[in-house]
């Protein structure tokens, strides 16, 4: 049995959002919403998560903080690319400090769509990847 | 045959024999050989004088006392001419005030008070003996190649290595001339000559800084001095009385001895540098490190806290017990609140701190209190003797040891050491004073709640100022730096001492049933005998457990590649090497960790004062309550 | 050898039963405290799944000494609560305590990170909080009670907060620190969000975290567990108000952990030491007096 799919932690990183996406997944924590009902615990460190959740495209300044995160955390960990931007670059793809979406710089999990992505649909994404964990 | 001659003269023979060598290399043979000459003749007495109290007495050689006398004056006249040399001349007034007093007191009344017994060896001069002779043998063996690193570290020092080595070898001899006499006017002499080397010790760099905390130390002690002489001078001419063994006796009523003892209780208070007082211990740090290791964990202070436990049934519940436990009681928390962040700092106050609380259980006088205060003096003069030295070792690397960052660069067989002194200092104390709840009980039936307080506000603090230093060089332990070579004879005397403050420490029911409490139930005549309670075997087990526990948890350790490394977390900007991030430009930014202190609440320079007016305040009234018997 | 094998199923048994009782308040407290928010909150068996998933994940380490001190922490904590238990004496009980508080702080520092070097300090100030407050209680208890040993208040006539109300008073003010809540949680917080990261757990991933956990649960045990030593008494009715008031006293704590903002360690200091001097000297010259 696989615990994790009973306490994902969650650590959300910022790579160039414009906060669209962060307020949605801040949305998450509310009581409407209550992601702790499914154990889910919102860390500031990567020592402690297993899920990593970037939103924003990753640009020149922030691509070597997202890999340095995602090495700091521990097996098993999953990556979620939240909103367009993470997903593929989004309106600011061709900007020139803007390397692309998170899938440029780390392997990606889950990519959850929306500009800005929905509350439930991040929730949803975070249930569905941890099933793809073995 | 009297053995314990052996172990006066030796080292004083030693001294000789080194100020008259001249070749560098000849140091190190005669050191070697003084050290283990002393401990031979230590181990060996200790072993003679276990099982009977052993008495001398000298009234058959009266030159001896002559020429005791002689050389009292000769040093003294020698502080005379130092001070009046240095313009200090407040220490050559007090001296020549303390010759005319004894002047007076040898040709008019002197003669008087009898002296049967002059040397006087129980359990408690064993303990004192094993003290001056195991670990200042071990500091003497480490100095030696100290100092050589010293000097060749600080060419600009004109070299006096061999005055050096035979003032330390003379410190010890005089010290254990303190602690077998009986008779009151040789420990005067032998507290002068403690005096007087630690005055040579002090101002051996001959800077102008030295030489002024070497005359602010020496006048302070020529104070101690002082108030011990008239002590004594009171003492016999108003009883008749020259001896320790017969000064214990003397009534608790009559306020003119009293007052004596309470002068001569004052005396150790200096020489502990406990709090009015605690400012000479504070200048002394600048001296090599041996000699400081000497100063605070064998000689002076140690001194000065022998003299209050030899006067413990004097004391209790009269004036003079409660201003000597309220004093060491204040002292032991601002002393503990004070140890701040520099290193040298730190090992001062912590020193001022733990002789505080020894000074309590001196003055509550119960079996428990004392109990607790000689193992107390006994760890602390190990243990403190193992952090200096390895404090000392690390220095003659790296010349700068004051800040708490310079524990980075610790080779790592001294933070070992390092880290088991204090630990030792930590958790022992933690488990003696528990396991002896005699000592709190006593307290609490004779009503003094203050002092309970004192003590457990005390106990926090030092917790969490030895915790905080040892968190530090832990926090530096992974980082490993290329490792040096350590001297044959410092490795030795680490090992040694590391080895003692353990048995001391963790064995400490060995130490206290073969020697402590036979002294106890000598000297308070009571049929004290440690209670072995199922918490004692508790804190005995769970101290062996966690002995046991070290290895298996240190596997993985030695096998590396059970454990998978990562790096530290910086916010996802560390450069990789733990020790810098990364800037906004790109460019990398070394951090420092350091540490607060308790003082960070409070201005560390008022609450130094606001201790010494209290402590002053306390004496003070002390002396009013003993001598206003008197005048009512 | 029945002693002994009762004795030995007897520790065995408070080793398994408290730290399961220990996740189950955890994870009813974070129940309460979801309802406090109007939240629905997570599983009662949350706590659980977080330390059994802990266990899964791969471990990795900045320090290996890390792992030493935390394991030690833990044997102490056991070491304490088993003590306790098995009615030991207080202070023995008390020390061992303070010790595993000790090695957890030094686990904090020895990864020289600058987030977990902070907790651990501010760690080390609120083991100077509070041990002074829990030093004086034992005392007062044995002033009040006359014998040291925990089992003996399965004896007394009446309460021994009965005759040390103040040092109670004092003993709730500073549980709050050591079940690590608001306003006081200020080393490491239950909560996501804290100035310092995690505080003192910032470096510990994996096992160690679990380890820091079930310690954690120890902990809650023992405090539940000394302030039930101040409630009970020698009757049958004793049982009922012990176990009422400790109810109580924890729904309060939750109650005061939602309730309030952190404070700054300064803050925290003098806000524990006024009020442990203040009580602490009142009922102990009350009880010497009296």
């Amino acid at each position: 049995m696989k615990f994790i799919k009973k306490s994902p932690w969650i650590l959300h990183y910022n790579a160039s959002s414009c906060n669209g996406c962060d307020i949605e997944i801040l949305a998450c924590l509310t009581p409407l919403y209550d992601v702790e009902r499914l154990g889910m615990i919102h860390t500031g460190n990567p020592k402690h998560a297993d899920v990593l959740l970037i939103s924003g495209c990753v640009n020149t300044q922030s691509v070597s903080v997202v890999k340095q995160l995602y090495e700091q955390m521990s097996e098993p960990k999953v990556v979620i690319a939240v909103g367009a931007c993470a997903s593929t670059g989004g309106i600011s793809k061709d900007c020139y400090n803007v390397i692309g979406g998170v899938s440029e710089a780390i392997p990606v999990d889950m990519y959850v769509p929306g500009c800005a992505a929905r509350p439930e649909a991040i929730i949803d994404g975070v249930v569905k990847v941890l099933d793809k964990i073995k | 045959m009297h053995i314990i001659l052996l172990l006066l003269g030796l080292p004083v023979l030693f001294a000789v024999l080194i100020l008259f060598a001249k070749e560098h290399k000849a140091y190190k043979f005669i050191v070697r050989l003084a050290v283990g000459a002393i401990i031979a003749a230590t181990v060996l007495n200790v072993f003679l004088h276990y099982n009977d109290t052993y008495m001398f007495s000298m009234s058959d050689y009266p030159i001896v006392r002559y020429i005791m006398l002689g050389i009292m004056l000769l040093a003294s006249l020698y502080i005379v001419y130092a001070g009046v040399k240095a313009r200090s001349f407040l220490v050559s007034m007090i001296v020549v005030f303390q010759i005319g007093l004894f002047a007076w007191f040898e040709l008019f009344s002197g003669h008087v008070a009898e002296i049967h017994i002059s040397i006087y060896i129980d359990k408690l001069t064993l303990v004192m003996l094993m003290i001056v002779g195991l670990v200042g043998g071990l500091i003497c063996l480490h100095s030696e190649g100290y100092m050589e690193e010293y000097h060749r570290r600080n060419p600009e020092l004109k070299d006096r290595r061999s005055r050096f080595f035979a003032v330390l070898l003379v410190s010890i001899s005089a010290m254990v001339g303190f602690v077998i006499f009986n008779d009151l006017t040789f420990m005067l002499f032998f507290l002068q000559v403690i005096t007087l080397c630690a005055f040579l010790l002090i101002g051996y760099t001959k800077s102008s800084n030295s030489v002024k905390n070497s005359f602010t130390a020496i006048t302070f002690n020529a104070v101690g001095d002082l108030c011990f002489a008239v002590g004594i001078v009171m003492l016999a001419v108003s009883e008749n009385v020259l001896e320790l063994n017969r000064l214990v006796l003397l009534d608790r009523d009559s306020s003119f001895t009293m007052s004596a003892i309470l002068l001569i209780v004052c005396a150790g208070l200096i020489k502990s540098a406990q709090l009015p007082f605690s400012k000479w211990l504070l200048g002394t740090m600048e001296m090599p490190m041996p000699a400081s290791a000497m100063l605070h964990s064998v000689t002076m202070v140690t001194a000065g806290a022998y003299v209050i436990i030899r006067l413990t049934p004097m004391l209790g519940n009269n004036p003079v017990g409660i201003a000597t436990m309220f004093v060491g009681g204040v002292t032991f928390l601002i002393a503990a609140a004070l140890a701040g962040s520099d290193a040298r700092k730190m090992l001062a106050y912590s020193t001022i701190s733990a002789s505080g609380l020894i000074i309590v259980g001196a003055g509550l006088n119960t079996p428990a209190s004392l109990w607790a205060a000689i193992m107390l003096l006994i760890l602390h003069a190990v243990a403190k003797a193992l952090v200096f030295l390895s404090f000392a070792e690390h220095q003659s690397c790296c010349s700068d040891a004051e800040q708490m960052e310079c524990l980075h660069g610790m080779p790592t067989r001294l933070k070992v050491s390092l880290g088991i002194g204090m630990a030792g200092m930590i958790f022992a104390p933690f488990v003696m004073m528990i396991s002896k709840w005699p000592v709190m009980q006593a307290l609490m039936d004779s009503g003094n709640i203050l002092i309970i307080m004192i003590i457990t506000f005390g106990s926090a603090v030092t917790l969490f100022f030895w915790t905080k230093w040892l968190g530090r060089l832990i926090a530096h332990a992974h980082h490993v730096v290329e490792e040096v070579k350590l001297r044959f004879d410092g490795k030795v005397s680490l090992f040694v001492l590391a080895v003692l403050v353990m048995i001391v420490s963790m064995l400490y029911p060995l130490v206290s049933g073969a020697i402590v409490v036979p002294f106890i139930r000598e000297s308070m005549m009571v049929d004290y005998y440690v209670y072995i309670s199922p918490s004692e075997i508790s804190a005995i087990v769970l101290m062996l457990t966690m002995l046991l526990i070290v290895p298996v948890i240190l596997i993985p350790y030695f096998k590396k590649h059970w454990v998978k490394e990562t790096s530290v977390y910086l916010s996802g900007v560390n450069t990789g090497d733990d020790l810098s991030y990364r800037g906004a430009m790109g460019q990398a930014h070394p951090y420092e960790l350091q540490n607060r202190n308790m003082v960070a609440l409070l201005d560390e320079r008022k609450f130094l004062i606001a201790g010494c007016i209290i402590c002053a305040v306390i004496i003070i009234g002390g002396f009013f309550f003993t001598m206003g018997g008197a005048i009512i | 050898m029945n002693d002994f094998m009762s004795a030995a199923l007897q520790i065995l048994a408070v080793i398994i039963i408290v730290p399961i009782a220990g996740g189950l308040i955890s994870g009813i407290d974070r129940k309460i405290s979801a309802k406090m928010q109007g939240r629905k909150g997570p599983p009662i068996l949350q706590p659980f799944y977080d330390v059994l998933k802990l266990l899964q994940k791969d471990s990795k380490t900045v320090n290996p000494t890390t792992r030493y001190f935390l394991v030690l922490s833990l044997i102490f904590n056991m070491f304490n609560v088993v003590l306790f238990f098995m009615g030991a004496e207080l202070l023995l009980c008390i020390f061992a305590f303070t010790i595993s508080c000790v090695f957890f702080s030094l686990a904090g520092y020895s990864s020289r990170s600058p987030y977990s070097f902070i907790g651990a300090e501010r760690e080390l100030v609120q083991i100077i909080c509070y041990v002074p407050m829990i030093i004086l209680l034992a005392f007062g208890y044995y002033q009040a009670v006359g014998s040291f040993s925990i089992s003996y208040a399965f004896q007394l006539d009446a309460p021994a907060v009965t005759r040390l109300p103040l040092l109670f008073i004092g003993l709730l003010y500073v549980i709050t620190i050591k079940l690590r809540k608001s306003p006081f949680d200020i080393s490491m917080s239950h909560h996501a969000h804290q100035e310092i990261v995690r505080g003192v757990t910032t470096e510990m991933e994996g096992s160690c975290l679990a380890i820091v956990e079930v310690s954690h649960w120890f902990e809650t045990v023992f405090t539940i567990r000394l302030l039930f030593l101040f409630l009970i008494y020698g009757q049958p009715l004793g049982w009922v108000i012990g176990i009422g008031a400790c109810l109580i006293i924890y729904f309060l704590e939750i109650l005061v952990d939602n309730a309030t903002a952190r404070i700054k360690y300064r803050s925290a200091l003098r806000a524990t030491w006024i009020v442990v001097l203040v009580l602490g000297f009142a009922n102990l010259a009350f009880l010497s007096l009296f």
